[in-house]
Formats: structure tokens, C-alpha cells, sequence
């Protein structure tokens, strides 16, 4: 048998041996070439005592609140996804940092728009609607009376009074 | 967890064994699918199957509980974010390693230029040996075995970040080379001539604790 420490591929041999995950036959032989060969017994021991070093490191206990800080993680993103899927396509990836900035700045000069004070764009406009025969039939009525002498003439009715 | 002392199951035994993990597995990437398909509960029991592992693993690698923490929750985020794109080509676990690997190797390689800072994790040891001043029968075992651990974890840590990687996935997540090849993305030779030289590292430096 080919000894498993002169060559690295066949180290796994030596760590197989010690987990006891070898086949019988290979077990075996390993067992007859580790009586002779004191590098592998020395190998083998080093290595059972590093493994029972390993077994003694416990990890720690997780969190309590591991899976709903987690979950609150994850319904934050959602909440957020529909605007990344309507902007992140089109928006080159440099400027995406930018983009609650820009919508910040957006929203901060249409409130100063709506607040302006004389504009108020939530009420509705007194425009006066003319109707335009109405105006023409006025302006003959006048021009009637004015040929019939009813009517001062234009420009003297300050004089007159 | 792999033990060095552990006996040889049978051969029944051990194909029961095996048909009961392939069986895991293959409900992992059953579960996956599900969540792809908007199964949330799917997702919280591959979150409890794994979240142990993957928060232990991580902790080995960094030596920080919060920073473990931390990074797992970004592992399982990733998981979540990427469920519609999901199919079935490797092992779930090996794509979940794959990516926790990726974290902690990064996360690795950001701390190195903060060596100055003391990990949270020397404070707790620190703080353990000196919670227990009072004499009595139990305090220089604890004080000993507070004291082998550090060799241990110093030990651990001496280690090149990759190697690191391939030890602890062998040993505590009981992986074989193909697939601790496939998470760290190197062939099945290399992760043998990883393990190789850290095991030999860690012989030199803690065979004395046997």
C-alpha cells in the first residue's frame, strides 16, 4: 500500500480512515501499513487530536430574532420593488444612486408650487365666459341708439354731466 | 460533525443513511421550487433546516456572532431575491454555501485592514476567564478549557481564508471534496491539496491538545 502522507492526493485516505468511512478492504490494509509505517501513526494520532480539538469549539446560539429581523428585511425590499422594477431598467446603474435625491428635490419644489400664495390651483379659475353674439348684438344695440341720437356721442358723456 | 471516533456503521446502516440524506436533498430543491412559485412557508423551513449551519459556518469563518449573523441573513436574502430564477442544477446546499463562502471570504478581506480592532469574540473569552475568578473545584477546568479553545480558534484562524473554508465544510458540514469543490469553484485535486496543508497546519499547532 501506497503510504497516504508521501502524496497529497492521498491524504483523503488518511482522513477516510480516521472518520472510519473506508471500505473493510481498505480499512484493513490501512490497518496493516499503519502498524509499520510510524509517519502515519504519527499523522493518524495528530489528526484524531485535531478533530477532537474541533469537536470542543460549540458555535453559538443564534439570535432569537434572527427570522423576523429577516422577514422584516425581506417585506422592506418588497415594499420597495415596485419601484425598482418601473426605473432600474432604463436608469444607468450610475445614476440609480441619485435617483431618490432627484425624486426628494421633485417633491420639494411641487409643494412649494401648490403653496404659493395668490395661486391656488385647487380652486377653480374665475374666467369670465363671453359669448361673443351677445357682444356683437350689445355693440349694435349702442350703435342704434347712437344713430337715433338717444346715445351721448363716445367721449362727451364727462363733459355733459 | 465529523468524529474521530466514531464507529463504522454497518452497510445497511449506512445506505439508509444515505437514501434518508438524498431524500433531504432532494426536498430541498423540492422546497425551492415551491418558493419560486410564491410558497413563503416552503421558504421558512428551508430557513429553519439551514439557518443553523449556515449562521455556525459563518461564525467559524469571521469569529464574530453579530458580523455571523449579519452575513447569514444576507445569504438567506439572496436566496429569497433570486427565487424566480432558481433551478435545480447543483445541490441547494451547495448553492447556499456557495454564497455564504463569497460573503465571508469578502467579509474576511475587508476586516484584514482593521486588524486593530479585537473581534467581540476574544472580548467574550476574555470576559468568560475573567467571570470566573472565584476558586473552586470547576474553575481551572473551565479556565483550561477556555484556554484550549483559543488554541483552537487561533488555530483555525491561522489558516489561509480558503482553507479555512474547506476545513470547516468538511469537518463540521461533513461535505465531500466534489462538493466543497463546487462552493469554493476550484477542482476536486485542489480542495484535496487545500485540505492537505491545513490539516497539516493544524496538526503542528494543536496536536499537543490530544
Amino acid at each position: 500500500m501506497r503510504c497516504p502522507i508521501q502524496s497529497r492526493d492521498n491524504a483523503e485516505i488518511l482522513l477516510a480512515y480516521v472518520d472510519r468511512k473506508l471500505e473493510p478492504d481498505s480499512m484493513a490494509a490501512m490497518d496493516r501499513h499503519i502498524e509499520e509505517c510510524c509517519g502515519c501513526q504519527q499523522a493518524l494520532d495528530g489528526q484524531r487530536a485535531v478533530w477532537s480539538a474541533l469537536d470542543a469549539w460549540e458555535a453559538a446560539e443564534i439570535s432569537r430574532d434572527f427570522d423576523r429581523r429577516l422577514w422584516q428585511r425581506i417585506d422592506w425590499e418588497q415594499g420597495q420593488s415596485w419601484w425598482k422594477k418601473m426605473f432600474q431598467p432604463v436608469l444607468p446603474f450610475a445614476l440609480r444612486p441619485a435617483m431618490p435625491i432627484a425624486a426628494a428635490c421633485v417633491m420639494l419644489v411641487a409643494t412649494a408650487l401648490f403653496r404659493t400664495p395668490g395661486v391656488d390651483p385647487l380652486l377653480p379659475q374665475r374666467t369670465e365666459v363671453l359669448d361673443i353674439e351677445q357682444v356683437e348684438r350689445t355693440l349694435e344695440d349702442i350703435e342704434m341708439l347712437r344713430e337715433l341720437g338717444l346715445a351721448a356721442p363716445a367721449g362727451s358723456s364727462s363733459r355733459t354731466m | 460533525m465529523k468524529t474521530g471516533l466514531a464507529p463504522q456503521p454497518c452497510s445497511g446502516e449506512r445506505v439508509r443513511e444515505d437514501m434518508v440524506a438524498v431524500a433531504a436533498l432532494e426536498r430541498d430543491a423540492e422546497m425551492m421550487l415551491r418558493v419560486r412559485d410564491g410558497d413563503t412557508d416552503s421558504f421558512t423551513y428551508l430557513l429553519e433546516r439551514h439557518r443553523g449551519p449556515v449562521v455556525h459556518f459563518l461564525y467559524r469563518m469571521v469569529r464574530n456572532q453579530a458580523v455571523a449573523e449579519e452575513l447569514a441573513q444576507e445569504v438567506f436574502f439572496r436566496v429569497y431575491r433570486s427565487r424566480a430564477t432558481y433551478e435545480p442544477a447543483a445541490k441547494f446546499t451547495t448553492w447556499l454555501f456557495r454564497i455564504a463562502t463569497h460573503l465571508a471570504l469578502n467579509s474576511i478581506r475587508d476586516s484584514r485592514n482593521e486588524r486593530g480592532q479585537t473581534s467581540l469574540d476574544e472580548h467574550s473569552v476574555e470576559g468568560t476567564a475573567r467571570q470566573v475568578a472565584d476558586r473552586g473545584p470547576n474553575v481551572e477546568h473551565q479556565l483550561m478549557k477556555q484556554a484550549r479553545l483559543g488554541e483552537v480558534r487561533q488555530g483555525i484562524e491561522s489558516l489561509p481564508a480558503k482553507q479555512r473554508a474547506a476545513v470547516l465544510m468538511h469537518k463540521y458540514e461533513e461535505m465531500e471534496y466534489v462538493q466543497i469543490a463546487k462552493v469554493l469553484g476550484c477542482s476536486e485535486s485542489a480542495v484535496k491539496s487545500l485540505l492537505f496543508r491545513a490539516y497539516e497546519t493544524l496538526r503542528a499547532r494543536l496536536a499537543h491538545l490530544g
